[in-house]
């Protein structure tokens, strides 16, 4: 009992430093007008009707009341399509970083807990993962499964793999050497529960602090494959193959690539903003 | 002693560039679709594709093939090109000088720009410049850079016509992609600067050294920066690598002629092994960078070299 009101306490305060930072705030607020986006596309305009099918009798119209973001080279609604974006580029940012987080965290616990030979065998194997740049790892895989969205969050993902192990085992060490795992050693705890019941929740916080990160390079990396065209495949409204498809018409119609790019670094600026901001309220000594 | 520690670093990157080439190839192989058909078109006949197969050496275990393709690395031969027919060593050697100058400039632009704005907003903390400094490191480290890149074509080569919009055939094509690849590091690079600065400007030796009476800019220049800068190379050193990677989608932007772009395009055209050629390449330049900016840190932080002294004593 005396432990419900410990931690909800903490999390009170937590939250009091998070939401006195003007920037964390205003991350949180963007990235809620994403979700909500996201939620209510449809509502907004229709995908087939409105993001998908082409109405070449509009195509190139500038910003306007009736297209709040102009038209594209087929004449559909920019606003509509970034709109539906939105669903797109979450979904495959923290998809991709679930599946980093399960497998790095277990590869993570997994060395910091065992140490020794268990530890020296994963991170040989990270070593050689984290001498390949995480994009160039992410077309890698890419080039190799084909392009689409279930292949391009696995790609991100396991880019991400390393990182998160990186993570998990640099605060599992941390963790471990407390009293109060000793004492629970001590007492005849199985390996497993000390993991589970006294490690792993105590490492919750870095964790937390760089999947929030991860999720916005992740919606970059996302953009950026897709833009090379190893990514999400037109006529699906993802933003950097919009990015890429606008680019032939820059010259006369800069619209076309200005508001997918935009939002873009909005959601990845405001990502940033509530990691920082989490980081700073978790660990007030960092500031 | 320091030769020492440069020997068992470089020794100790063998096995991973070991692991890495393996990786990759083993990833590369799993690629669907059998390439002898590929080369060949659909029309041809078993026997033909069964005999290029044979040829190529894709009847034949991974791990063989594996061996197989390490032995001709060893000996500068990455294969041939199945797009051109011509050896992909000679394509990667005659774009990867481009890729390293495009680099090199990016990380000129983003130290000349980084390192004042890290130390200006650490000595006026929580100044206008400093909020300012820091809200454009945000927005540059969110900034995807083929965003960037494309905005970048339209106002100063669209508009005003003062760079051109891509290729490498005059010194002004640099200006454009450099500033584009620079724009995220120099964002990472100041905000490390500034924190360690701040944690350096804080200790007593810069207050003995004030109270000595030495002049406050000297201080800065020549006590707090020497050792600010030790986490900053660390950094340089990491950014230098996603320089690498920045540049593949950069190059793309820019159609800059370097082996990110290369890349892009042998994968576009199914180019097997000179998508391989390209992610070795990659990988070892990142490696290799890694490595000389671990040394550079030992060289430049006592504390590091005196460690490593004292253990080549207990040995």
């Amino acid at each position: 009992m005396s432990n419900g009101v410990k931690r909800k306490s903490r999390g009170a305060a937590i939250w009091r430093r998070f939401i006195r930072n003007k920037m964390a705030v205003a991350g949180l607020v963007i990235i809620g007008v994403f979700v909500g986006l996201a939620a209510f596309a449809d509502v907004i305009g229709d995908y087939q009707t409105k993001a998908i099918k082409m109405n070449i009798k509009e195509r190139h119209q500038a910003p306007s009341v009736k297209h709040y973001f102009g038209t594209d080279e087929f004449g559909r609604d920019i606003f509509i399509r970034v709109v539906h974006g939105t669903r797109i580029s979450l979904f495959v940012g923290i998809i991709s970083v679930s599946i980093a987080l399960f497998f790095g965290g277990i590869l993570g616990s997994l060395a910091g807990y065992y140490g020794g030979r268990v530890d020296t065998i994963i991170m040989r194997f990270l070593d050689v993962l984290l001498a390949i740049p995480v994009i160039l790892l992410a077309i890698t895989i890419v080039a190799s499964l084909g392009t689409s969205i279930i292949n391009l969050m696995i790609a991100v993902g396991v880019a991400n793999i390393p990182g998160f192990a990186r993570v998990t085992r640099a605060s599992v060490l941390t963790v471990k050497s407390n009293e109060y795992i000793e004492a629970a050693r001590a007492i005849g705890s199985p390996n497993h529960k000390i993991l589970f019941n006294h490690i792993l929740p105590n490492c919750f916080a870095p964790i937390m602090v760089y999947a929030t990160l991860k999720v916005a390079t992740a919606i970059m990396a996302t953009a950026g494959l897709s833009f090379i065209g190893l990514g999400v495949k037109p006529p699906t409204p993802e933003w950097g193959s919009m990015l890429a498809s606008g680019r032939d018409f820059i010259r006369d119609h800069m619209h076309e690539v200005f508001f997918p790019g935009m939002m873009i670094m909005l959601s990845v600026l405001s990502l940033n903003m509530i990691g920082d901001g989490l980081r700073d309220a978790l660990d007030p000594r960092l500031k | 002693m320091l030769r020492q520690y440069i020997f068992k670093r470089t020794v100790m990157l063998l096995p991973v560039l070991l692991g890495v080439t393996f990786l990759v190839f083993t990833i590369i192989s799993l690629t669907p679709g059998d390439v002898a058909t590929m080369i060949l078109g659909q029309g041809a006949t078993a026997e033909s594709v069964a005999k290029l197969r044979h040829q190529l050496g894709l009847d034949e275990p991974l791990l063989i093939q594996y061996g197989r393709y390490l032995a001709h690395l060893f000996q500068g031969d990455m294969g041939i090109s199945y797009a051109t027919q011509k050896p992909v060593v000679d394509e990667i050697v005659g774009r990867f000088p481009n890729t390293l100058t495009l680099a090199f400039y990016s990380i000129l632009v983003s130290l000349i720009l980084s390192i004042p704005i890290g130390v200006i907003s650490a000595v006026k903390q929580y100044s206008l410049f400093d909020n300012l400094g820091m809200v454009f490191a945000l927005v540059g480290i969110s900034m995807p850079s083929f965003w960037l890149g494309l905005i970048l074509i339209i106002l100063f080569a669209l508009n005003l016509g003062w760079f051109p919009s891509g290729g490498a055939d005059q010194w002004q094509s640099i200006v454009l992609p450099a500033i584009t690849l620079g724009v995220a590091s120099t964002a990472s690079i100041a905000r490390t600067t500034r924190s360690s600065m701040l944690e350096v400007i804080r200790q007593d030796y810069i207050r003995t050294a004030k109270a000595k009476g030495v002049g406050n800019l000297q201080v800065i220049l020549k006590h707090a920066l020497k050792n600010a800068l030790i986490p900053t190379l660390t950094v340089i050193g990491l950014e230098f690598g996603e320089l690498l990677g920045g540049a593949i989608l950069t190059e793309t932007v820019f159609s800059w002629p370097g082996i990110g772009r290369l890349m892009v395009e042998s994968i576009q055209r199914k180019d097997t092994p000179m998508v391989l050629g390209c992610i070795i390449v990659f990988s070892v330049a990142f490696s290799v960078v890694n490595l000389i900016v671990d040394i550079l840190y030992a060289l430049i932080d006592p504390r590091i070299k005196a460690n490593y002294q004292r253990k080549g004593k207990a040995a």
